[in-house]
């Protein structure tokens, strides 16, 4: 894209301001997904916490002790599950794609 | 009298409407001024997304780039009022030129001789004539 491109006016330019807003719409949903996922896992860590800290509490049952053990399995199932949808998520492209696509919005718009 | 009271009357509401679309000029200049402040927005987020891109950590980054992204998706939404302004200034404009035939003032100059109130009123509206031209 060439950056000394004159920037849009009148009707262009309103047009291309509603495809900007509409790109960064959806780079904002994207990056909200993201920060969701990153405070599931913050919420999950400090449930194992609370866990590992009431486990002395308990009580000599096993019923207790088979509930610790499931709830903390279950817990770091999804902390599992989390991690690896972060790690292959297409975040990164999409954000790239995204992002590229503002920025050229953005040039026929005179902001860079 | 009551013609001349009609006159009057008139008269001022070509002035209250000349009000509207000055207050309308002042409202949209204001509005102008957050494109610099779109612009400083978005190189802000080409930057990030430049250090987002090459991190290995960029959980802050993320979080700075949404922060610019929503203030830039609010500036845009402002701006926007723009269009809905120029169609207030059109609404505006007509209710003039209604006003202005009926005070005889598109037609042949009856009011030449009259007092500098009508003159005053008479620039006003080639000065609105102009403006119209610049925002269409």
């Amino acid at each position: 894209m060439d950056r000394h491109v004159r920037p849009a006016e009148g009707n262009q330019r309103k047009h291309f301001e509603l495809d900007y807003l509409a790109t960064s719409h959806q780079i904002i949903r994207l990056l909200e997904l993201r920060v969701r996922d990153r405070q599931a896992l913050t919420e999950i860590n400090r449930l194992i916490e609370d866990l590992s800290a009431a486990r002395a509490d308990l009580g000599p049952e096993p019923a207790l002790k088979k509930l610790d053990e499931v709830t903390l399995a279950v817990l770091n199932e999804v902390d599992t599950v989390v991690r690896l949808g972060m790690k292959t998520s297409s975040f990164r492209d999409q954000f790239r794609l995204l992002h590229s696509q503002l920025n050229e919005i953005g040039a026929r718009l005179g902001y860079c | 009298m009551s013609t001349k009271r009609s006159l009057r009357d008139l008269e001022h509401d070509y002035l209250s409407l000349a009000c509207q679309i000055e207050d309308l000029l002042q409202r949209k200049k204001a509005v102008y001024s957050v494109e610099g402040e779109i612009a400083q927005t978005h190189g802000k987020m080409v930057k990030l997304a430049k250090e987002i891109l090459e991190s290995s950590d960029p959980r802050e980054l993320e979080e700075r780039y949404l922060s610019a992204a929503s203030k830039v998706q609010e500036l845009l939404r402002q701006k926007s009022k723009v269009y809905a302004m120029a169609l207030e200034f059109q609404q505006l404009q007509q209710q003039m030129e209604e006003l202005a035939v009926q005070l005889s003032w598109s037609a042949a100059p009856v009011f030449a001789t009259e007092p500098p109130m009508t003159d005053r009123l008479s620039r006003l509206q080639s000065e609105i004539q102009e403006l119209s031209v610049t925002l269409s």
